[in-house]
């Protein structure tokens, strides 16, 4: 199982990006469980911990609003804290340390214009949501071609449109 | 002249907190200030919806307290349709809430704090977190997760997901609990209460460890505030309001929650974009006063459930009259959670729990309605105002966070006068800044949180601005 977790907060503008992003993979993606998070919290370290691959979807600041960026994670230490949110490297630490396993894991981010509160997305970053979308089909494809057995045929439905 | 030090979180953006400590000629620290960018903004937001969709909206400003936004939002919408809910439907939310109190009060204790409780506060801070505490003490990091599921799966099983549930409405709930989900819940209920019985005995047993926390984190004598029912009993969703002070004496008692503006005002300060609320009758400041785990348990006279009072009577022995220190936020956590297992095993044993009867429809009957509930970290309110048609005019909301506000900042300067040595920063004195807010479990998360926020920086100036330390975390 390939997990994607979608997380931000859908009332701070382009926050929400991993939720628009979320909600087109739903209706377009096989072979992945799609999660959608306010906040990375501790038990997505066990969701994350079942699965042979997760994919973090967020936004991230930057000089270029809309700009579509895939890198890959392991996992790493976290700090002490104030606030209820860890990282998702932390995540795939906790994962390892607490479940034994951590699967292979990317970060696909959006870089956000604005997270002024409300409900809609800046121009930018509405347009680059496509680009997400595709972005995490890639891997979604990819990931899954290398769990199958040796000569398991597709259907057309479970490769989505790269 | 006075110096400064300052103890900033960076985030990327509002939400963050930053520490001002600020030291007088002798090099003591002479006051502290904790300021917390506030979420006003989101009000002046809500302006022009309709006050159907507020709980929808509302419970989206937290992805820790949702269900708190929602029923205190849900009441307020309540009180606009001018209905008295069916009382299947108050026990369904009640329900959902022990959930929401559940998870919450798991995530703070387990994740946030007893990396502190059981790795010692001067060990590293690179370990001294949820990693630290997953590879030092594995199952009680697993038995936290395992516990804060148990409370999420009781939203999810009602609301249908677990976050953002909009299955609360003005006029009672959109669905009832179905036998399966009655079952589901029962199901995790004995490993839920062996988790947190096993939590409250080495805590209990670890307390003589922390000694010098205790007396230091936030031990002031200050008023406390909560919901309690018609007999004083610990209460999370209904009820009235009680006071009490220092000696556990009863300030006020059964003040109506929808008439907070006349016992609760409102200060501003120059140096904070929070409001300091305050007692009324008291002034301000010297109307300070405490919410949350602590307080609620100050102010019930009882819990009502068996295996609750029982702690609540061993909780008791470390106050003469209320407990003080806000280090035992983190007991009254624990024992909350216990009242809350006990009061599900109750509610679901019902059969009137799966009622169908769990809605009123109404047309909207006032132009005003207050919900107030007790979130997690303290009594949350909600008032909305309304024109023709159902629209918000004005909305207010007082957070729990918001109300510690001044006992967060007398708890900073008490940790820092003990801790601040000379000119130079302490790791062991800022771990101790950090888990003295962190014992009020402070609700910074209606921030965002997306990639490359910043860390903890702390900086040391002279009186004349020259940096003198600094100390960068993350």
């Amino acid at each position: 199982m390939i997990a994607v977790v979608a997380f931000g907060n859908p009332l701070r503008g382009d926050d929400g990006v991993a939720w628009r992003v979320a909600q087109d993979l739903e209706h377009s993606t096989d072979g992945a469980v799609v999660l959608t998070l306010h906040q990375l919290t501790p038990e997505v370290a066990l969701v994350v911990s079942q699965a042979t691959g997760v994919i973090f979807v967020d936004a991230a600041q930057g000089p270029v609003p809309g700009r579509v960026s895939t890198c890959g994670l392991t996992p790493a230490s976290a700090q002490s804290t104030l606030t209820h949110h860890i990282s998702p490297e932390t995540v795939l630490a906790l994962a390892q340390r607490l479940y034994g396993t951590s699967p292979r894991a990317a970060l696909v981010t959006v870089t956000a214009e604005s997270f002024a509160i409300g409900e809609l997305l800046s121009v930018p970053v509405t347009r680059a949501v496509p680009e997400a979308v595709r972005a995490v089909q890639q891997l979604v494809r990819t990931w899954s071609l290398a769990t199958l057995p040796e000569g398991t045929a597709l259907s057309p439905a479970r490769i989505p449109h790269a | 002249m006075s110096r400064r030090i300052v103890i900033e979180p960076v985030t990327r953006i509002e939400g963050h907190a930053k520490i001002s400590l600020y030291l007088d000629d002798s090099g003591q620290v002479a006051d502290a200030r904790f300021h917390v960018v506030e979420f006003r903004g989101f009000e002046k937001f809500c302006e022009g919806r309709s006050f159907r969709e507020m709980p929808a909206i509302t419970a989206r400003v937290c992805g820790i307290c949702p269900v708190s936004h929602l029923l205190a939002s849900a009441k307020a919408g309540d009180a606009l349709l001018a209905v008295e809910i069916p009382e299947g439907a108050k026990n369904l939310r009640r329900l959902m809430h022990f959930g929401q109190i559940i998870q919450s009060h798991a995530l703070s204790f387990f994740h946030l704090s007893s990396p502190d409780f059981l790795l010692g506060y001067d060990s590293d801070p690179a370990k001294r977190n949820i990693l630290g505490l997953a590879a030092a003490h594995p199952e009680i990091a697993r038995q936290g997760i395992r516990l804060r599921q148990f409370g999420q799966e009781i939203i999810e099983i009602l609301g249908g997901k677990r976050i953002h549930p909009s299955w609360a409405v003005p006029g009672g709930v959109t669905r009832p609990l179905t036998a399966e989900g009655r079952e589901r819940m029962l199901r995790g209920l004995p490993e839920a209460l062996e988790t947190i019985q096993r939590t409250l005995v080495w805590f209990k047993q670890s307390l003589d460890d922390h000694q010098d926390e205790q007396r230091v984190f936030g031990n002031f004598p200050s008023l406390f505030m909560g919901l309690v029912t018609s007999d004083g009993g610990l209460e999370h969703y209904d009820g009235n309001i009680r006071i009490v002070d220092a000696a556990g004496k009863i300030v006020a008692d059964q003040l109506d929650p929808s008439k907070y503006e006349e016992y609760i005002g409102e200060a501003v300060e120059p140096w904070s974009y929070l409001k300091f609320p305050y007692y009324k009758p008291q002034g301000y400041p010297a109307g300070i006063y405490r919410v949350g785990p602590l307080a609620r348990l100050n102010v019930a006279s009882q819990c009502g459930t068996p295996l609750a009072d029982q702690e609540l009577a061993e909780f008791r022995q470390f106050g003469r009259g209320a407990v003080l220190s806000s280090f035992h936020f983190h007991y009254a956590r624990l024992i909350e959670i216990l009242f809350g297992l006990e009061r599900v095993q109750q509610m679901l044993d019902d059969p009137k729990i799966l009622t169908t009867e769990v809605r009123a429809l109404a047309r909207r009957n006032r132009f005003e309605g207050v919900g107030v509930a007790e979130a997690p970290r303290g009594t949350l309110f909600h008032h909305y105002k309304v024109r023709e048609g159902g629209l918000i005019t004005w909305v207010n909301m007082i957070i729990a966070t918001g109300q510690n506000n001044l006992a967060m900042n007398r708890t900073v300067t008490q940790i820092a006068r003990h801790y601040v040595k000379g000119e130079q920063l302490s790791e062991g004195m800022l771990n101790r800044v950090e888990a003295g807010i962190r014992a009020y479990d402070p609700c910074l998360s209606c921030s965002t949180h997306a990639a490359g926020r910043m860390a903890l920086d702390v900086t040391l100036l002279s009186p004349e601005g020259a940096v003198l330390d600094r100390v960068t975390r993350g």
